[in-house]
């Protein structure tokens, strides 16, 4: 076996993972039952409507890629140091995985130098905007000052001001927020009201916006802000929307808030999961172009002065089920802020060993994996939290197993696959990601050998 | 000139002198047009950027804290127009009212069965005075998004054209710092 470890994902080669079956084999730590976010352009007159990336036109199906790219027809030296940031954003965006707790850090948990402002984390926010996805708190546009600020994404009533009350719990966007006439923009699971957890399926049979199905006793939909989430028990835990980047903070990862609100929208026009209108698509980074038209890049990245730190502007258009499509998608950021620029993942993780290899069909072989932080890199402890493991098999017959580092010192972690087809194959590992922990990926090859038989004696026959 | 108008106008400015030796202005004179820059997407107070004009034709900028260069710096106002007082822009200003442009616009695309929408947007006040000394104001959201997506909206450009010209000042590498923020 030689092993390879990738800290970058080949934007050549964008990796398609498709989210519900990516997010099934999903085991320990990740939960059912759900909660999602809101979309842009959705009001009080439309209040249901979800907004799509443009990709989508309303056909189901894999998708064209949704392409992005960086604009270097201003400030092309800068531009050219967030390359490595769109890399990882999209590769993020591919995995299609989300943490319900420790999705963010700060400080010395993080890579970010002192008094520097993450550029990926607000790049992977933004990005959130331009496909689609809205603050799921009020945020600024309320005109709301902190911290009702952080209250459930609404509109306003009949009588024409949010009603915004944290509650008993002093909390504001918590489930017992006392909002008068306000009317609720944010999709949540039915009789579920924990932006910790995630569910199997999700789709109008599992999630609804108005609030005819939250909890006994609760009074209005909860979102992923940070202290509420540390409420209900989910330490480090923001969605990547919730308006307001600090300095010296890394959210490099969804939370399941984030990444339900994108698995609705996959539902199609029916919001009905499994049928004809589901869709999926891959993000690709297409490189650095000089003042791009949308063709050539559908979501275009510019570091400039026409914002005071980070925006998304972006165009709509009505679909026919009064859902919305984005027709054009520009993110600016300032170029006068303070940014961090990361280069790579800051962990490495590799495949240490496959044995036995070659291994017989159905026989389990044990991988084992490390994640180490990458050179030149200091966080403080060690990288913990999940790694996927697959042998690479073609579905339906994908192997699959999960370790769980527990953020020792030099730890390796191991699971035992179990091959049922004969081949050399890539095995991957995935390192997801854990607070300041970016992923990563190592492949190595493994050979499954032909049909495996236990002779009477007990003696395991050559592989052949 | 009396000794507090001399400590005002020469004393202090000398004393001022930066490393670069460029010239600090005092902060004493009022202040004949301002910006005042929120943005969206980053909590809290100190994020926001002043850049007030005076009528000593001093500039005084305070750098939010996520710049490279935070802290308070000064000069004198480099741009002819800015040092004029910006009346042309400001005078296609004076009746702008941006939640009535905004209702506008929104109507417009909901017309066309489009959208557009700036998430995180950042809020830029302008506040000026004009010759006959009376006070104004002129707010806008997302400003360089929206005259981008409607070319053809001239109080949309001059609000634009004139927040571009302060945020030069206010990013000039010869200015002086007066007060580094840590």
């Amino acid at each position: 076996m030689s092993a390879r470890t990738e800290r970058f994902q080949s934007h050549r080669q964008p990796i398609r993972i498709v989210g519900c079956a990516m997010l099934a084999v999903v085991g320990g730590g990740w939960h059912a039952g759900a909660w999602a976010g809101a979309y842009v352009f959705a009001n009080a007159t439309r209040p249901d409507s979800v907004t799509h990336p443009q990709v989508y036109t309303g056909t189901g199906g894999v998708l064209e890629d949704l392409t992005i790219c960086i604009d270097t027809s201003v400030n092309p030296a800068l531009a050219a140091q967030a390359e490595g940031a769109v890399i990882k954003v999209v590769a993020t965006h591919n995995r299609f995985l989300s943490l319900a707790g420790d999705n963010l850090a700060l400080n010395a948990a993080t890579d970010i130098p002192s008094g520097q402002v993450d550029f990926e984390s607000t790049l992977l926010h933004e990005m959130g905007h331009c496909i689609g996805l809205a603050h799921p708190n009020h945020a600024t546009e309320s005109s709301l000052a902190e911290p009702s600020r952080n209250g459930t994404k609404s509109a306003v009533g009949t009588n024409g001001v949010f009603d915004q009350d944290a509650g008993a719990d002093g909390l504001h966007g918590s489930r017992d927020d006392v909002r008068g006439d306000d009317l609720n923009l944010h999709w949540y699971i039915r009789n579920q009201n924990n932006p910790g957890l995630l569910p199997a399926t999700v789709d109008t049979t599992t999630m609804i916006r108005a609030l005819t199905a939250l909890p006994a006793g609760h009074l209005f939909a909860a979102n992923a802000d940070r202290s509420v989430m540390a409420a209900l028990g989910f330490a480090n835990s923001e969605a990547v929307m919730q308006q307001g980047a600090f300095s010296n903070e890394a959210q490099r990862h969804f939370q399941h808030d984030d990444l339900v609100t994108l698995r609705l929208a996959r539902t199609g026009l029916d919001r009905t999961a499994g049928t004809a209108d589901d869709y999926r698509y891959a993000l690709r980074y297409v490189g650095q172009l000089n003042n791009p038209s949308n063709a050539l890049c559908n979501l275009r990245v510019r570091l400039d002065t026409s914002t005071g730190f980070a925006v998304c502007g972006l165009g709509g258009q009505t679909l026919p089920n009064g859902d919305l499509r984005v027709t054009s998608a520009n993110l600016a950021f300032n170029s006068t802020t303070n940014w961090y620029f990361t280069a790579g993942p800051n962990t490495v993780t590799t495949i240490t060993a496959d044995t036995p290899d070659p291994s017989p069909v159905g026989q389990p072989f044990t991988v084992s994996v490390t994640v180490r932080e990458a050179a030149g890199i200091t966080i403080a402890g060690e990288p913990r939290g999940t790694i996927l493991v697959t042998d690479g098999a073609p579905a339906p017959n994908t192997a699959r197993c999960t370790i769980t580092l527990a953020g020792t010192a030099n730890e390796t972690g191991s699971c035992q696959l179990t091959s049922t087809v004969a081949g050399t194959r890539e095995l991957t590992a995935d390192f997801i990601g854990f607070a300041g922990w970016d992923a990563s990926r190592s492949t190595a090859p493994h050979t499954t050998g032909g049909v495996s038989v236990l002779f009477a004696n007990g003696f395991e026959p050559l592989v052949r | 000139m009396t000794i507090a108008t001399f400590l005002a106008r020469v004393a202090v400015p000398l004393l001022m002198v930066g490393a670069s030796g460029a010239w600090a202005c005092p902060g004493t004179a009022p202040t004949a047009l301002s910006l005042t820059l929120t943005p969206g997407e980053i909590r809290g107070v100190y994020h926001v950027l002043q850049v007030n004009v005076q009528t000593d034709g001093c500039l005084r900028v305070q750098r939010p804290r996520h710049w490279r260069d935070a802290g308070t710096w000064s000069g004198p106002v480099a741009a002819p127009a800015l040092r004029s007082g910006a009346p042309t822009a400001l005078a296609a200003l004076v009746d702008f009212d941006g939640a009535r442009v905004r209702a506008e616009l929104d109507a417009l695309e909901q017309a066309r069965g489009e959208a557009f929408s700036v998430e995180g947007a950042d809020r830029y006040v302008l506040r000026w005075v004009d010759a006959a000394g009376r006070s104004h104001q002129a707010a806008f959201d997302a400003i360089f998004q929206y005259a981008e997506r409607y070319p053809n909206r001239a109080d949309l450009a001059a609000f634009a054209s004139l927040v571009s010209a302060l945020q030069a000042e206010a990013a000039r590498e010869d200015l002086v710092t007066l007060e580094p923020q840590s």
